[in-house]
């Protein structure tokens, strides 16, 4: 569906406040649809912040269930969408904290070992499912990226432009600075792609 | 549906292609998020029935730590004056079949909700209800009274 197609494209923005609206009115389709097609951008934004897949079913649902509980607090239908990061982030970092105290205290260490703690989104399985050498070549290099960047691009990935502002502001990033950073990002990965002989037969 | 990022910059599609092959959204993330909702309503609007009786392998709640599943057997929920038994077999298709019976005896409207779906059953007049065929999953029963009299009712989530 797009504009060269008849119908209007809504942004994330409208669709949240469509979701808002729709709840508040209690007409369930339009509801169900924009849960449908916002889910996938809050569960990248959880876990661009390291929660575990299970974790982070949760904490998706969470954000929803609390969606609806404050339905009648959020002034701005236009707020929404803002609201959903804000709070998806907000509770990805709790659930990323619980679970990091909670991964010290089952595995306590003993004096002087090391142990090599995988990130929860580090790759090992993830790289099975990459069977295309270009994507494995581009996931080698995402991860070489701040991980601030790999975040950004993460999330950019899945947003469209006009929510962006709020994306800028529920990752606590000045609202200037988020089309300056996504720049800088895509550079950052584009300078590294480009060195990477893998990339050229592909890119 | 509709594709989400700025599809101007062909960098920022590879990377939604790459994201969904390493991290896929769990296929019923939005379905389950939705099921929250509506038990929440639900929880809101009625009575929870309590456990009172249940086979050994029965959810208690919608943890999900704590989740297991109910094979077959008779569940009893009450809250009162209402008080609800479920037995779960299997059906021949395939899926649960679920039939209850309900008290003080009376017609009630039976509603069994599940992620992505409700079936909705009317109990004879002695409280009696069945529902065949019901998908196995997470899953929430309502209960009210037809002629309006009485509380309207809910069980807590079990795992069919």
């Amino acid at each position: 569906m797009g504009a060269d197609g008849g119908t209007v494209q809504l942004t994330l923005g409208d669709r949240a406040a469509l979701a808002l609206e729709a709840y508040r009115a209690g007409v369930s389709d339009p509801f169900v649809d924009v849960v449908q097609s916002l889910t996938p951008l809050l569960w990248h934004v959880v876990r661009a912040q390291n929660v575990p897949r299970d974790l982070a079913e949760d904490v998706v649902q969470g954000v929803w269930l609390a969606f609806v509980r404050n339905a009648g607090t959020i002034k701005d239908p236009q707020g929404a969408l803002k609201w959903l990061l804000v709070t998806a982030k907000r509770a990805a970092w709790e659930a990323a904290r619980k679970h990091r105290e909670q991964e010290r205290r089952s595995e306590p260490l003993s004096d002087g070992e090391v142990r090599a703690e995988p990130r929860a989104d580090e790759p090992g399985p993830e790289e099975v499912f990459l069977t295309g050498e270009r994507d494995r070549v581009l996931w080698r290099n995402v991860r070489a990226l701040p991980e601030r960047c790999q975040e950004m691009l993460r999330i950019m990935a899945f947003a469209d432009r006009p929510s962006y502002r709020d994306i800028a502001e529920a990752t606590g990033m000045g609202v200037t600075s988020v089309g300056a950073t996504r720049g800088r990002c895509l550079d950052k990965l584009r300078t590294l792609l480009a060195q990477d002989e893998g990339w050229g037969n592909h890119g | 549906m509709a594709e989400h990022f700025d599809s101007s910059e062909p960098l920022l599609s590879d990377l939604n292609a790459l994201f969904r092959t390493i991290d896929p959204v769990p296929p019923e993330l939005a379905s389950m998020s939705l099921f929250a909702i509506t038990v929440e309503q639900l929880r809101a609007d009625m009575l929870e029935l309590e456990h009172v009786e249940t086979p050994e392998l029965v959810a208690r709640s919608h943890e999900a730590e704590e989740r297991e599943v109910v094979r077959t057997g008779t569940i009893t929920f009450a809250c009162e004056p209402v008080t609800v038994m479920i037995n779960l077999s299997e059906s021949p298709t395939g899926g649960m079949c679920v039939d209850g019976w309900v008290a003080p005896a009376a017609p009630y409207r039976v509603e069994l909700y599940q992620p992505g779906s409700r079936l909705a059953v009317d109990s004879d007049e002695d409280g009696a209800f069945v529902l065949f065929d019901v998908p196995e999953g997470p899953t929430c029963l309502a209960l009210c009274r037809t002629d309006g009299e009485g509380p309207t009712v809910c069980t807590p989530v079990i795992e069919l």
